[in-house]
């Protein structure tokens, strides 16, 4: 029995910064192959895991969720071992001051982001966030030991590992999209061949952070699926978060409505979820929803998207807060959609 | 279980601990478990702190104490929201940089629960706002509950937090040490390593030795300050940490003492003027025992000495720091040979003072 | 008096290094006081036992100055400051360390005196080099702006530091007259009063006074350009009766008034706005004590000029006598 916890801490240990997704494969391939007739790397830029219903011509259904992670990008190496950076993907200043980073260079090595000393502070700069270019990388290392090490152009990703909070909560780094990504392997694992409807194409794309269209849509250009679901993550309820931009944390999933996604191919998911009384909430995305849904429904011919998010709390921090059984619950609306015709009208 | 370590095992099981100012509680028992056998008397402390006493042959009337403070910054629960998230004080001053995001301990020295220091994501704050650090009033910590009820069976108004940080050795030959609290669990530590070593030969100690484990330094209260009223020593040594700049890009004159240059032996801070025969001992004998030393080139910071110096009719101070980048974080972090060298020059310095008594 | 502080002002006291200003002033204590001892802190305590209560006079030797940070490449020396500077006055000032090396304190070229502040300055002492100037002056080093003592018309003088050697002059002074005292009597020497009242708040804990009296100098309302205050230079004796940091106990300033006036010594009260002395420590050690102040009224503190009436101190020191004569209640 695949644990969702479990599998989750697993992906998240697997480094993916955005840019930096290549060096997961072989990792990732152990950890989710066995759940899929086949694994292959797209070449436009995604993991791929098909899992076949074995009839000739059946529908083909992608669930893409993104692989990669927020992170940072060394752009130079200074005396006393320590390191500029730039970002990969949306970073959140507010959190970076003396925060522990690892710098995947030719080997793995660890960090500590600089915060400025009191002494050396204006009064009042504690309210004032560092600009990038000014933060730095305490290493340890002599320039010259490190140069043998760290290249410019370097990935770094944050240090933290999942862990457990009350109940069904777990925190940690690249929550955003692993739990999604989870949700989606989960689904494949357990599903029963001759109930499938489709032929499944679970797609975990690269490059989301940064360009918001992804590698998901090379993969799905070759793929060619009569119906993709985008599953990624959203925000959770929180003080300061308006309520229409946000769900509840531990109430299910939600389906995004969006002049952009398929409202047809969005309806039956809504049908599905009742039908099982599996809990699902809805944002409202009128323009965007924030997704690879956006570039993903116009590839090709076109491709009718759905998009079903997960409540995520402090996004884009190394803390990133779900719930296991909102993800449990986004695996059971994709298994019935696998397992139905409908779907595909 | 035994929790009797020594050596790094010993400062990491002492970060790890939890100990905001004013709940020492657990960090107390840990030192306590670890001195054991090492001290004639544990001399009882109205404000939490542990003293221990280990008595001399009696040759001198002198009294030295060392001292090192248990407590680290930390939280307090405020309020709890009827959405299960919890509002706190800050105890650490207002920089909320060193905050936001991060994973901590929350709770009562009897039931301790993990938390994230959580605030609305970035997406949702206003463009214009975006080189603002988040207020302090908009932070919440989020132990998972789901609502007011949840989150009250395991913590209540009044509750400490501290934050969760692993002890990391990394660097060059693994020459630094991250955690959390190492000021002062590095002094903690040291002081028990230096009892256990001189309690072992203290037929050779000519006057008593109190070893003071304080409480409250954090706060500025000084706890040490009580200490040393009960005690009354002729001599205080302080063993801390000190903020230090010595990264790229600041001026020397600003780095007041650089990482792996041995423990930094403080001349004058903020809070106090030390006693120059003391500092002057201090110095001397590293010289003489080659054990790397420097001195503080900064005045900045403050530390128990201040207390300790000032409380009753007074008290020769010298105060010997590890100097510590990022400090007042989650990740202080220290060279492992300071650490060392400030333990040989604690046992170096008892055997000198000895000689002038 | 007036010998007393010429002396004093030629001995280097910067806070935390009274050393050797305490070890001048026992040496004239001695002769008149049976106990003098030097506390850990570096207090000098002098006490002539007596009977009735127990009164404490303390004048702090300690003067503002500076402690050497760091040595640059240039051979320019970095410091941070000692007490209450006033960069403004110390700019481009003569300063001498307490080895006798000279240099003169100079801000950035072309600060703003708005942006004065220690980080901006150095001590130039005209080495050439980090080496040269390594060789005369070390980390921990402190110094002070030269010390001087000029006449001025008729009774004032002025010159550096006057806060406080004049109240330590006033002290050894009273000294002379411990015979006839009429209490129990201790004279405190406090250290690093101008870091932060420190050195008088473990002396009073030792001594547990009934009442405590600090001596030091208090602004004027007279200068140019002066805040409004009933303070003037020549004005007499100033009898404290609060100050920033301490308010006086009230029976004991109607006391002093009363024995001023019926001794005939020319006084006035004062009341600081800002500003505090030993008096506030004095007041809070141990179980506490009544306190008082006496204060010679000074123009221009902390500058390189300090000015006061040298009748204004010979008044003080009239007090000072004459309360250690009146047997205290």
């Amino acid at each position: 029995m695949l644990k969702t916890k479990e599998l989750i801490e697993k992906l998240c240990d697997i480094m993916s910064v955005t840019g930096y997704e290549y060096k997961a494969a072989d990792e990732l391939k152990e950890l989710v192959s066995p759940y899929f007739d086949s694994f292959y790397e797209a070449v436009g830029g995604a993991y791929v895991g098909v899992k076949k219903c074995g009839r000739e011509n059946a529908p083909r259904l992608m669930i893409d969720a993104h692989f990669d992670e927020i992170g940072m990008v060394v752009t130079d190496i200074h005396e006393g071992g320590y390191l500029s950076f730039s970002h990969m993907g949306g970073l959140d200043r507010r959190i970076m001051a003396a925060s522990e980073v690892y710098i995947y260079g030719k080997e793995k090595i660890y960090g500590v982001i600089c915060s400025k000393p009191p002494h050396l502070q204006q009064r009042g700069e504690f309210k004032k966030l560092q600009k990038l270019d000014e933060m730095l990388i305490d290493t340890g290392y002599s320039k010259e030991a490190l140069e043998k090490i760290v290249s410019i152009g370097d990935g770094i990703g944050f240090y933290e590992k999942t862990a457990s909070l009350l109940g069904n909560r777990i925190c940690g780094r690249s929550m955003d999209n692993k739990c999604c990504a989870a949700a989606a392997i989960i689904a494949a694992a357990t599903l029963e061949k001759e109930k499938m409807e489709c032929d499944l194409y679970v797609t975990l794309s690269f490059r989301e952070e940064e360009s918001m269209a992804g590698g998901c849509v090379g993969a799905a250009y070759d793929i060619k699926p009569d119906a993709a679901i985008v599953t990624d993550v959203t925000f959770a309820r929180f003080p300061g978060v308006d309520d229409y931009e946000s769900v509840k944390m531990g109430e299910g999933p939600a389906v995004s409505l969006s002049a952009l996604t398929d409202r047809r191919l969005t309806n039956s998911l809504i049908k599905l979820a009742e039908g099982a009384e599996i809990k699902l909430q809805r944002t409202v995305d009128a323009t965007n929803t924030g997704t690879n849904a956006t570039a993903l429904c116009m590839c090709g011919d076109g491709i009718p998207t759905a998009v079903v998010s997960v409540p995520l709390s402090c996004m884009h921090t190394y803390n990133e807060i779900i719930d296991l059984g909102d993800i449990e619950a986004a695996a059971e609306i994709f298994k019935l959609a696998a397992c139905s015709a409908e779907i595909f009208a | 279980m035994n929790r009797k370590t020594e050596g790094a095992d010993l400062l990491r099981a002492l970060c790890l601990e939890f100990g905001p100012s004013g709940c020492e509680d657990r960090v107390a028992d840990l030192i306590k478990e670890n001195i054991e056998g090492s001290y004639d008397e544990l001399v009882p402390d109205k404000m939490g702190a542990v003293i221990a006493l280990i008595r001399g042959n009696g040759k001198s009337d002198k009294k030295v104490m060392l001292s090192a403070h248990m407590d680290e910054i930390g939280f307090m629960v405020r309020e709890i929201r009827e959405d299960g998230l919890i509002c706190f004080s800050s105890m650490m001053g207002p920089d909320t940089r060193i905050m936001a995001g991060r994973r901590v301990t929350v709770g009562m020295p009897d039931r301790l629960n993990r938390g994230v220091i959580a605030m609305k994501p970035v997406h949702t704050v206003d463009r214009g706002d975006r080189d603002k650090a988040a207020p302090v009033d908009e932070l919440y910590i989020d132990i998972g509950a789901s609502s007011k009820e949840e989150a009250e069976k395991y913590v209540k108004i009044g509750d400490f937090g501290t934050f969760e940080s692993d002890f990391v050795q990394f660097g060059e030959n693994g020459r630094l040490l991250k955690a959390k609290a190492l000021d002062d669990r590095l002094g903690c530590a040291l002081m028990i390593e230096t009892m256990r070593k001189i309690y072992a030969n203290k037929d050779k100690l000519a006057y008593d030795v109190y070893f003071a484990f304080t409480c409250r330094e954090e706060l500025g209260m000084g706890g040490a300050r009580c200490a040393s009223h009960k005690i009354r020593p002729d001599y205080a040594l302080v063993f801390e940490a000190t903020a230090v700049a010595d990264i790229y890009g600041v001026p020397e004159i600003s780095r007041v003492a650089t990482r792996g240059e041995g423990g930094a032996v403080s001349i004058i801070d903020k809070g106090t003027i030390y006693d120059k025969e003391l500092v002057e001992l201090v110095i001397g004998v590293a010289r003489e025992k080659d054990i790397p030393c420097q001195i503080k080139k900064y005045v900045s910071g403050g530390n128990d000495a201040s207390h300790i110096q000032r409380a009753a009719d007074g008290v020769k101070c010298a105060a010997i720091s590890a100097p510590c980048g990022y400090i007042h974080t989650a990740s202080d972090v220290i060279a492992v040979s300071d650490y060392e060298a400030m333990c040989d020059l604690a046992v170096a310095v008892l055997e000198r003072i000895d000689k002038n008594a | 008096m007036l010998n007393y502080l010429r002396e004093l002002i030629k001995i280097q006291s910067v806070s935390g290094s009274e050393e050797k200003i305490a070890l001048y002033i026992k040496s004239e204590m001695e002769k008149y006081f049976d106990d003098c001892k030097i506390d850990a802190m570096g207090n000098l305590i002098c006490h002539k036992a007596g009977e009735g209560k127990k009164l404490l006079f303390c004048a702090h030797m300690d003067e503002i100055g500076f402690i050497v940070t760091t040595v640059d490449d240039k051979g320019f020396i970095h410091f941070a400051p000692i007490g209450g500077i006033d960069f403004v006055a110390a700019a481009y000032s003569k300063v001498v360390f307490a080895n006798g090396v000279r240099g003169i304190m100079v801000p950035e070229e072309g600060l703003k005196s708005d942006d004065f502040k220690a980080e901006k300055f150095i001590v130039d002492i005209g080495a050439k080099d980090k080496k040269q100037a390594e060789r005369l002056v070390k980390t921990g080093d402190t110094f002070a702006v030269e010390p001087s003592y000029t006449r001025l018309r008729g009774s004032r003088i002025c010159g550096r530091p006057i806060d406080d050697k004049i109240a330590c002059a006033i002290l050894m002074a009273a000294a002379r007259d411990a015979k006839s005292f009429k209490n129990d009597i201790t004279f405190v020497f406090s250290v690093q009063e101008e870091v932060g009242i420190r050195g008088s708040k473990v002396a009073a804990f030792s001594c547990r006074p009934d009442y405590g009296i600090a001596i030091d100098v208090t602004a004027t309302g007279d200068g140019h350009g002066s805040k409004p205050m009933a303070v003037s230079l020549g004005g007499g004796a100033a009898v404290k009766i609060k100050d920033a940091s301490v308010i006086c106990d009230g029976a004991l300033v109607k006391k002093m008034g009363e024995i001023a006036d019926d001794e005939g010594i020319k006084w006035q009260r004062e009341v600081l706005t800002a500003g505090g002395t030993d008096t506030a420590s004095i007041q809070m050690a141990a179980a506490g004590c009544k306190v008082g102040a006496i204060s010679v009224p000074t123009r221009y503190i902390h500058t390189a000029n300090e000015q006061i009436d040298t009748n204004d101190a010979e008044a003080c020191l009239a007090l000072v006598v004459a309360l250690a004569k009146t047997k205290l209640a």
